[in-house]
Formats: structure tokens, sequence, C-alpha cells
């Protein structure tokens, strides 16, 4: 029972990793949730990506796959380079 | 026709100068404290690999299934970078720059990609060389004319990408170099205030 807690508390962390990781992606590819789900294969929609984003579905690994290849070597709308955070 | 025994040298160049990219490409992207992780990540796993190199050959048909388990380890590292800085953070400072301050770029999606994209292979060559070694076919055209330069052309691939995440500007780097220089301002304004007013009590004193 202990090792099943443990292995589903493992398997929550990757889980969020790689949510954290979509997004950042995306992010930085420069491409918004709707472009995304378009190019995607099956394409999905903008609630999905959302939900993959936030960690409440789990991304399926041959999309995770997808979104490694269309963010990496392609590129939405120019990414502003912005400063993240307003301190100064 | 394209065999390892054909093209030995290329093929072995093109994978023992990996290395030496990454260390070029971790001094150009020092001051980048998420790439400067991933490279030192990935130089250390280039290393064992580089040790473990002599006795994964004596493996001989079961060396493709060292050769999925150290890609997987590659993927990981990449793809969960920043459980790894959380794992570290408390023993190592970087890490815990980074984790405070993670950034994923596109290079990284990319070359976690391409890791993955290395892992079917192996997994399709160890399914090759079995089928061979049980007699279950006569030859291993996989393994002989596509397994070697495909995996060429991904060390490439992989090398560039590193070129390129090393030279450009992350935004949340641009952030931390900000802040940083920001607060080395402020402690030299601090000290110079500090020492204008013990000078002025050391005049007022006398």
């Amino acid at each position: 029972m202990k090792d099943q807690n443990h292995q589903a508390g493992i398997l929550k962390t990757l889980w969020k990793e790689l949510a954290v990781a979509v997004k950042l992606i995306r992010e930085d590819s420069g491409y918004s949730k709707s472009e995304l789900g378009k190019k995607l294969v099956p394409s999905v929609s903008e609630e999905t990506i959302s939900a993959w984003e936030e960690g409440h579905e789990l991304i399926p690994i041959y999309q995770l796959l997808l979104i490694c290849f269309v963010c990496g070597f392609t590129s939405g709308k120019e990414s502003q380079t912005t400063i993240k955070k307003s301190a100064y | 026709m394209f065999s390892y025994e054909n093209y030995k040298a290329l093929y072995d160049g093109v994978a023992f100068f990996i290395t030496p990219i990454n260390f070029i490409c971790l001094l150009i992207a020092w001051k980048s404290i998420n790439t400067r992780m991933l490279l030192i990540s990935l130089i250390t796993l280039e290393a064992i690999d580089t040790l473990l190199t002599g006795w994964s050959y004596t493996l001989g048909n079961n060396y493709h299934f060292y050769g999925v388990f150290i890609c997987s380890i590659f993927l990981f590292t990449v793809l969960f970078r920043r459980l790894l800085a959380k794992l570290l953070s408390k023993h190592v400072k970087l890490c815990n720059d980074v984790y405070n301050n993670f950034s994923f770029s596109k290079q990284e999606a990319a070359i976690t990609f391409m890791y993955f994209i290395v892992v079917i292979l192996h997994v399709v060559a160890l399914i090759e060389v079995k089928l061979y070694q049980y007699d279950i076919i006569d030859v291993f055209p996989f393994r002989n004319n596509v397994f070697p330069p495909s995996i060429t052309i991904l060390h490439l691939l992989e090398a560039l990408m590193l070129l390129k995440l090393s030279i450009r500007h992350l935004p949340i780097d641009e952030y931390l170099q900000h802040f940083k220089r920001r607060l080395t301002n402020d402690r030299k304004l601090e000290g110079t205030s500090s020492y204008r007013s013990s000078a002025e009590d050391k005049k007022d004193r006398s």
C-alpha cells in the first residue's frame, strides 16, 4: 500500500513537470494555445492545451513528442523578449 | 552500404566530438544559468557514457539494451531538469537559482525529441539483432545501413541545437542579470553611504 502511494506520488510529480515543460516550450516558441492545438495531429482545442499545461489532464506521449517537434523546429509569432518580472 | 565498418572513422569521430562541442557551448553560455545547468548535466552524462563505452561493447548482442538505458537517462535529464534542480537545490546554489528561475527553451524541446528518436532507433535495432540471433531473420539491414547514419545525423543536429541555445539570450536570464546588477549597485551605494556616514562621524568627533 505504501509502495503504491509512493509510486502514485512519483507519477504525479513527473506529470506536473511535463505540464510545466509544455507551457514553457509553447511560450518560448511563440505559439498561442489555439495555434499549437491546430498544429498537433489530431488537432486539439485550446481548452485541452490549457488542461495539459495546468496539469488537469495527462498529456499523451505522442502529443508530447509532437509538441517538442513543432515547437522545437518551428516557431510561431516572434516571441517578445520582455522581462518576465517587472521588479524594476 | 552505410554500415559501421565502412565508415567507422566518420561515425566514431562525430560521436566523440559532441563532448568538446558541449564544453565550447558551456563557455559561451556560462552567464545563462539554465543553459549552464543543462550543459553541465549533459557533459557529466557524456563522461559516464564514455567511461562505460568499453564495457558496453562486451555486451555483444545486448549492446542496444545499454543504448536504450543511457539514451533514456539523457532524455529524462533534459525533460525533467526542473525536478533535478529541485532535488539538488539544497546542496548546489546553481540548482537553487535554476529552480527559482526555470526556463525550458524550444531548443531543449528539439533535443528531447531527438533523444526520443535515438531511443526508438536503439529499440528497433535491438529487436532486429534478437531476431537475427534466434535465426528468425537472415540479415539485419536496419542495424547495418540505417542505424549508424541516423545516429550520426542526430548527433550533428544535437550539436547544432546546443550551439544555437548557447548563443541566444533567454528572457529569464536577462531579468536575472538585470536583478543581480541592481543588487550589486545597491550594495555599492550602501557601502558608499555607510563610508560617508562613518567619515562624517569621525569628523564630528574630531
